[in-house]
């Protein structure tokens, strides 16, 4: 592909920029501009017409978003020409010639599968990127692999796609260092751990469980103990508490039997009689004060200065006294009143004379104008102004809509709008269709993608039914049944190892055991307690038929072949005897060899066991295998192992379920697209129109319909406004007549209010009512000095009334008077002080009669004290009043002991509890030892319970434990979720893990596959381009070894001599930039071979070039503008010069950009 | 007439499975689910005023070491004791009478059914007669139903039986039966332990699996909990209301991405999906399993950070509020949009890619040496059974998701930027 123009409508700094790029003489374009060209924008404009414009461009700082618009038009290798255009949006962004727009696909047929990203990294290159790759060489040390990645491969997704997996890859697991597969398994450790460690064991709680009954008994005991000692203390506690109290009572009684005997008196009487004794002195003391004060008072009553003529009027001087202040203020206010109502009167007349009105002031009421009158005049007024507006109004308005009516007719245009049922009539029937129709063909892809997923799902699921159809169908055993039988199969082959591993031990015992036997038969001839039997069993038939012979009934015998039997029988017995010493002798050796046979006995019943065991496991595995080869038998299916079975059957599950996933959204793809071609038949014939998809021709459809509808709506609209316009002038024109008559009607009314008020005729209604309020205006003033006159009057009334109160007292009592306020002030002292006098004469006399009632009480108290003294002298069978200190003295200490007597018997009493006091008392006496007992009994007590302490303490402990357990602590459960949590993630993460190596190896393997297959063409392309940039300098790349046998490349120098060769770290840096542009250009030449050609687009590429390899540079780029186009943005204006001198103004395209 | 609670398949203390742990998930909503869920039965049953309750078998998930999780069930069954209420139950093959080594006596409420023979319960208070057998050993091939004694006349008969019924036969050892068989008993009601789902198999008489107490794994989804039954003086079953008493619930999520072109989409697709779980879920952990699939221009994308869709998935489910949601796994089942021919003519090193991508499905040889050290830090059963894999008929999986990998990968936007 090429750009063969460039068009700029609105983009950046560019509005209508027109740039045409021929090819003839080569494809090279040098752009050439200072700096604020516009060239960076011109290279965003390239990459956004081709990609679109980004979101947050900043190219709008001239033409709105809305407004943007890039234009080229573009050619493929074929010929195939297109102009494309690119404006802003979320969508629908591509655009044809004409504005519509288009699908992007219709612009990826000249790109060839190139992208945004491709397209940069691989099509794209700047100064920066320059030095960049080149620098990377140089950290490669030129390893010819990373070279030609970096170089023709770079921009291939390939490597981005290994860097993401990597990255991925390594957060999970990353060798020895700290991962989320490591922490996960230390976190699964660490909870299985804290499960285990949770667990309760069965014995822990029997054993608590035991404790605490234990602990319960020997608790309750201890604490029966505890309550006979406290029984017992308190007891002596009582005794001790109690003694003291006794001895006191003791001492009482004796005390009590010394007092001389007395009558019957009543408890209070030794006080009562000192008290009546006291009271007859205290009250005979009292007389002679109360006779002294009486004198007193009387001589004081008599000299007080009493004025009762003041005081009889009384209430008269204190009214006046009270009005004094208002008498004041009247006087004040009197004169000012006087003032303001001299000046009203003034402002009155002047305003008669302003108003012309030469009426007296006294006579002025008649010239009043009412309230009533003044209001109707203004409402006449005001009709009469309101009839004549409305009126100028509605012929106004009348006008108005005439004229309007009549433009609004000029500018009806006639619109001949057409029919469009039948346009609706298709939209409404391929409703919903379109969003169907754009997803056909993802759908199509993605039900064949699915398809081919199943088949190859399908081949790899063994023994199944070829055809797909059939395998959802399949009578496949569930995942339980596949469990048990692999349980069961792990149960059999554990028991047969573990039969194996016995029988393998039973036997070496065996082996072990006839070794031993061997050796020791080996080692000496070993007889054995059966040798000794059959001996002695020899020897005992011998003596029997000695017996016999001697007795003489042993004929025919025979003891021992062709020996006689006196002969065979001592023999018999040496030979037992040899038996029997021999075993002595050996008896070592024969019990090892008793003991291995015994050995080697039961291991080999135990091999018969274990063989017997075996037997039945192996029955018990065919019949498992039948069982499950029979499981299988309906699904058709010749099983494997369970365990592969399960793998077998998630993967049948999930063919199954994708199989019927594809049934169902094959037939609904089916219906869909059935849908969507009546769709297109449908609007085609109604549209008619020869081709185009669904979406566009709804497109055209609502097109259509929206042009339409667009008419009829503004012809309809016109229409309503005339027919509102008419009648509004037919309502205004019925009104006029109306307004007329209101306006005249108005205009006779006012005429007749106007001569009733004798208003000139000559004023306007306004101006008449100004008048009329003029007037008014002065009532208010009038109204005003009236008020005043009234109020001066009022007050000098009140003013005489006072001064003749105050001058008739003053006469009345005889003073000399003055002005008003100082003869009342002198009243108000006179009356204050007779007052006074007063007051002080009525207490005297209310104390005088108080202490005359007071001596005549106190002469019949001391009366009755007497009588009852002398009452009780009789009673207490005293002779006179001097014996009754001695009698009250013995009174009194008698009564003392009685109470103390009962106070003890009631302490008693308590500590008696029910007993009667004289029992209680007897108990007590006759205790003994209380101190000593009580000691021991609180030291038993305090041992009893720090005992029951430390019980209660451990009871609780245990209780608390076995509450513990009770409540049945999750700790371990817990902890076994989180296992299991943890377990889950580490399994997540290790199987996504593998995928991802597997990948990583997977694309690394096909990425060193590609180096081998394209090394050599590359290296030879990449020669040629180093040498034309580097001239004489350097005559090619080579390949040559590092230290590590890897391939890496270097620069051949020219010539024969020697260092010819340089190593990446041996050039300066522009040569670098010149070989990593060189090995560039040969990855491009590469991808040209078999692929659309795309525009190489270069900015200010060559800044750190001499002059001399710039041109070599330029020159080269000029050639590889031969078979693809170049464009070399600069704002240097020496390259331009370089390449007019090289090849002169015709030898290449310049494109001039300025700042304007 | 009485009522009565019907359960089975406890499973105590046994652990949820396929989640995985991460930073910040509600790990605490999560530890002994199992026993809450028995707590919430213990509670209606208590709330209900129920008369007696049926355990169908499988109480523990397997012979416990950990005393506490039969001190748990034994401190529940006290609760029940306490409240009046007898409980009936057999033993299922988790824990059956050879499966189950330890002891634990249980109050006197509980009447455990022989592993002999069968036994029938005839409590007096009710006019009901309960028959049962617990499982001797963790595989019964045999059909129980010829032991069950016949019915009791004039009493409500009620089958206690722990079975994969006969939909299974040949593939089960599971007391195998026919529903038939159950229902020529002559029982009023079967009350059934085995089948995790809930299921009511008939009617007239009642054949009833209550299913478990608590979902376990993203294959137990949806609701949990127990059945309640009525029965009538004319001894007829009324009513056999079901019970949620789940904590935690399942929920497998398929979202159809299906032509959605951006993350917003899906995000909000997956947010309405999993609102519908959180709502059924009613106030539960809800533990998800979200599965994308369909064909979508996402697709390289999804697969290319799978990290970072797990994130996007689990900001999702945060959105209805802290610890609402634990999101098990998500999946990828999504197409690409797109022609390797497309792909393979862009430059000449991802053409060799995608043309051997069919080859190295069926390539050998060992595993990269950073798998070996990977596998050798992991649990040695765990890396055992990824090595079979590998050695096994996995080896093919496990390359054709490798090759899925690359190609999601190479078509992938973000991958090239």
């Amino acid at each position: 592909m090429r750009f063969n123009k460039i068009r700029i409508p609105a983009y950046g700094p560019f509005t209508g920029l027109e740039i045409d790029l021929p090819k003839d003489g080569g494809d090279f374009h040098l752009f050439h501009g200072p700096n604020e060209a516009g060239k960076s924008s011109l290279l965003r404009s390239l990459r956004a017409l081709l990609f679109g414009i980004h979101a947050q461009t900043p190219d709008n700082f001239l033409h709105d978003f809305n407004q943007m618009r890039i234009a080229a038009e573009l050619e493929k290798l074929d010929g195939t020409k297109r102009l494309f255009q690119r404006r802003k949006g979320n969508k629908n962004t591509l655009l044809d010639d004409k504005e519509i727009a288009i699908s992007e696909s219709e612009l990826a047929g000249f790109l060839g599968g190139v992208d945004q990203a491709y397209f940069d990294s691989m099509f794209g290159l700047g100064s920066a990127e320059l030095r960049q790759g080149a620098d990377a060489l140089l950290r490669g040390e030129g390893r010819l692999g990373e070279a030609l990645f970096s170089a023709s491969l770079g921009g291939t997704p390939v490597d981005k796609v290994i860097a993401s997996l990597e990255e991925e890859a390594d957060v999970l697991f990353r060798g020895r260092a700290s991962s989320r597969i490591r922490q996960g398994r230390k976190q699964l450790d660490d909870h299985l751990k804290a499960s285990k460690d949770s667990i309760i064991k069965a014995e822990a709680w029997e054993e608590i469980q035991k404790a605490i009954e234990q602990m319960t008994e020997k608790r309750a005991k201890l604490i029966a103990d505890k309550q006979d000692l406290n029984n017992r203390k308190s007891w002596l506690e009582r005794c001790r508490d109690a003694l003291p109290v006794v001895g006191q009572l003791r001492e009482c009684q004796r005390q009590q039997s010394q007092i001389p005997a007395m009558p019957e008196l009543g408890e209070q009487f030794g006080e009562d009689i000192r008290e009546a004794r006291m009271s007859w002195a205290a009250a005979r003391d009292q007389i002679e004060p109360l006779k002294n004060e009486l004198t007193t008072l009387q001589t004081k009553a008599a000299v007080c200065e009493l004025a009762p003529e003041v005081l009889a009027v009384e209430a008269e001087i204190e009214r006046l006294h009270a009005g004094l202040g208002v008498f004041l203020e009247q006087e004040q206010g009197l004169a000012e009143k006087c003032i303001e109502a001299t000046q009203a009167l003034v402002r009155i007349e002047a305003a008669c004379k302003e108003l012309e009105i030469a009426t007296p002031i006294e006579e002025l009421e008649s010239c009043r104008i009412s309230k009533v009158k003044f209001t109707d005049a203004q409402h006449k007024a005001a009709d009469l102004t309101k009839a004549k507006k409305d009126l100028e109004s509605a012929e106004q308005n009348a006008k108005e809509l005439e004229r309007t009516i009549k433009d609004l007719k000029k500018s009806r245009a006639g619109t001949d709008a057409g029919d469009i049922t039948a346009i609706e009539q298709s939209i409404a029937r391929s409703k919903g269709l379109e969003e169907i129709a754009k997803g056909l063909e993802a759908r199509i892809v993605a039900l064949s993608t699915l398809r081919l997923q199943m088949e190859d799902l399908r081949s790899h699921l063994s023994n199944c039914p070829a055809e797909l159809e059939q395998i959802p169908s399949l009578d496949i055993p569930l995942n339980t049944t596949i469990e048990r039988f692999r349980d069961e199969l792990d149960e059999l082959k554990h028991g047969e190892e573990d039969l194996d591993k016995r029988r393998s031990e039973e036997r070496g015992k065996a082996d072990t055991a006839k070794a031993e036997m061997d050796r020791l038969a080996r080692q000496r001839e070993i007889p054995s307690l059966e040798d000794l039997k059959a001996a002695r069993s020899h020897r005992e038939r011998g003596w029997d038929l000695v017996l016999k012979e001697w007795k003489g009934s042993g004929e025919g015998e025979v003891y021992a072949e062709g020996v006689p039997l006196e002969e065979a029988y001592p023999k018999s017995v040496a030979a037992a005897d040899d038996v029997a010493d021999h075993l002595r002798t050996e008896a070592e050796a024969v019990a090892q060899m008793e003991e291995k046979r015994v050995q080697l006995t039961l291991a080999e019943n135990a091999l018969s066991l274990i063989q017997a065991q075996a037997e039945r496991l192996a029955n018990g595995r065919t019949g498992l295998e039948a069982r499950w080869i029979q499981a299988w038998e309906a699904a058709g299916v010749s099983p494997l192992s369970p365990r592969e079975m399960f793998e077998w059957r998630d993967r049948w599950e999930d063919l199954r379920r994708a199989w019927n996933q594809w049934c169902v959204d094959t037939k609904k793809l089916t219906q869909d697209q059935s849908a969507v071609e009546n769709a297109v038949a449908d609007l085609k014939k109604t549209l008619v129109v020869e081709s185009g998809s669904l979406p566009d021709l709804l497109v055209e459809a609502k097109r259509r319909i929206d042009k339409h509808n667009k008419s009829v709506g503004k012809d309809e609209a016109l229409l309503a406004q005339i027919s509102d316009k008419e009648a509004d002038l037919h309502t205004v024109n019925e009104a006029l007549p109306k307004a007329r008559k209101k306006s005249d009607d108005a205009q006779s009314v006012w005429k007749t209010v106007r001569s009733g008020l004798s208003l000139p005729e000559t004023l306007s209604p306004e101006d008449a009512i100004d008048l009329l309020r003029s007037r008014k205006e002065l009532f208010v003033e009038y109204d005003q000095w009236r008020a005043l006159s009234q109020e001066c009057q009022l007050l000098e009334s009140k003013i005489s009334s006072y001064q003749t109160a105050i001058t008739r007292l003053t006469t009345q009592l005889d003073l000399e008077s003055r002005d008003s306020e100082t003869d009342e002030k002198m009243l108000w002292k006179l009356l204050e002080k007779a007052k006074s006098a007063q007051n002080s004469h009525d207490e005297l006399q209310r104390r005088i009669q108080e202490t005359d009632e007071n001596l005549a009480d106190t002469g019949q108290r001391v009366a009755q004290f007497r009588a009852a003294f002398e009452t009780m002298l009789q009673a207490a069978s005293l002779a006179d009043e001097a014996k009754v200190d001695e009698f009250s003295s013995h009174f009194e200490e008698k009564k003392k002991i009685d109470d103390r007597l009962r106070i003890l018997r009631e302490s008693l009493a308590g500590s008696a509890r029910g007993e009667t006091i004289e029992a209680f008392i007897e108990k007590v006496e006759n205790e003994n030892e209380q101190e000593d007992s009580l000691t021991a009994i609180d030291g038993k007590i305090t041992e009893l319970d720090l005992e029951i302490e430390s019980i209660r303490n451990e009871l609780q402990e245990f209780t608390n434990q076995r509450k513990k357990m009770e409540e049945a602590s999750d700790e371990s459960a817990r902890e076994a979720q989180l296992a299991e949590l943890a377990s889950s993630r580490i399994q997540q993460d290790g199987e996504r893990f593998v995928r991802l190596q597997l990948a990583i190896t997977l694309l690394k393997s096909r990425i060193d596959r590609f180096r081998e297959q394209n090394q050599g063409p590359f290296m030879e392309k990449a020669s040629h381009w180093f040498e034309e940039i580097t001239g004489e300098a350097f005559s090619g790349i080579i390949t040559s070894y590092d230290d590590g046998d890897q391939p890496v490349i270097a620069g051949q120098r020219s010539g024969n001599g020697p260092g010819r060769t340089v190593p990446i770290g041996g050039m300066s840096e522009g040569t670098r930039d010149q070989l990593y542009l060189a090995l560039r250009l040969a990855g491009l030449e590469l991808h040209l071979a078999d692929h659309e050609p795309m525009p190489l687009i270069l900015d200010d590429l060559l800044v750190h070039f001499d002059d001399e390899r710039a041109l070599r540079a330029l020159t080269a780029l000029r050639d590889f503008g031969q078979r693809s186009q170049v464009l070399l943005f600069t704002h240097h204006a020496h390259l331009v010069q370089l390449a007019e001198n090289q090849w002169g103004k015709t030898g290449f395209h310049l494109h001039a950009l300025s700042t304007s | 007439m009485f009522r009565f609670i019907h359960t089975a398949d406890l499973h105590l203390d046994s652990p949820l499975l396929g989640l995985a742990s991460r930073e910040g998930a509600p790990a605490d909503e999560l530890r002994g689910a199992s026993r809450r869920a028995l707590d919430n039965l213990i509670d209606l049953a208590k709330t209900e005023g129920i008369d007696f309750v049926v355990i169908a078998g499988d109480i523990y998930d397997r012979d416990w070491k950990d005393y506490s999780t039969g001190l748990f069930f034994r401190s529940r069954m006290t609760k029940l004791q306490e409240a009046g209420i007898p409980v009936f139950m057999i033993a299922g093959n988790h824990d059956a009478a050879s499966v189950i080594s330890r002891k634990l006596g249980l109050p006197d409420n509980v009447k455990y059914f022989s592993s002999k023979a069968a036994e029938t319960f005839e409590p007096e208070t009710w006019p009901v007669a309960l028959h049962g057998m617990s499982f001797p050993n963790r595989a019964v091939d045999e059909n129980l139903i010829p032991r069950y004694p016949a019915p009791v006349a004039g009493k409500f008969n009620i089958g206690i039986l722990h079975t994969s019924l006969a939909g299974n036969a040949g593939h089960d050892t599971y007391a195998p039966c026919t529903v038939e068989e159950l229902a020529k008993k002559g029982y009023g009601y079967w009350a059934l332990g085995h089948i995790h789902q809930p299921a009511v198999i008939r009617e007239n008489p009642w054949v009833v699996y209550p299913g478990n107490l608590q979902g376990r794994h993203a294959k137990e989804c949806g609701e949990r909990g127990c059945r309640l039954i009525t029965v009538n003086d004319d001894l007829e079953v009324e009513s056999c209301e079901w019970h949620t008493l789940d904590v935690t619930r399942w929920a497998a999520l398929t979202v159809d991405v299906t032509g959605i072109g951006s993350m917003d989409e899906l995000i909000r697709l997956t947010r309405a999906n999993l609102g519908t779980a959180v709502a059924e879920a009613d106030g539960r952990l809800l533990a998800a399993r979200v599965t994308f699939t369909g064909t979508t221009s996402l697709h390289g994308h999804l697969c290319s950070r799978p990290d970072r869709l797990d994130a996007e998935v689990e900001a999702c489910a945060q959105d209805f509020g802290e610890g609402r949601v634990w999101i098990e796994r998500v999946k990828l089942e999504t197409c690409p949009v797109v022609s390797l021919q497309d792909l393979a003519a862009r430059d000449a090193l991802t053409k060799v890619v995608v043309e051997a991508l069919d080859e190295a499905r069926a390539e050998g040889g060992d595993l990269p040496p950073e798998v070996v050290a990977m596998l050798n830090a992991l649990p040695a059963d765990m890396a055992e059974s990824m090595k079979c894999d590998w050695q096994g008929a996995g080896r093919v999986a496990l390359m054709d998701d490798a090759c899925s990998m690359i190609l999601d990968r190479l078509t992938e936007k973000g991958a090239e930027a």
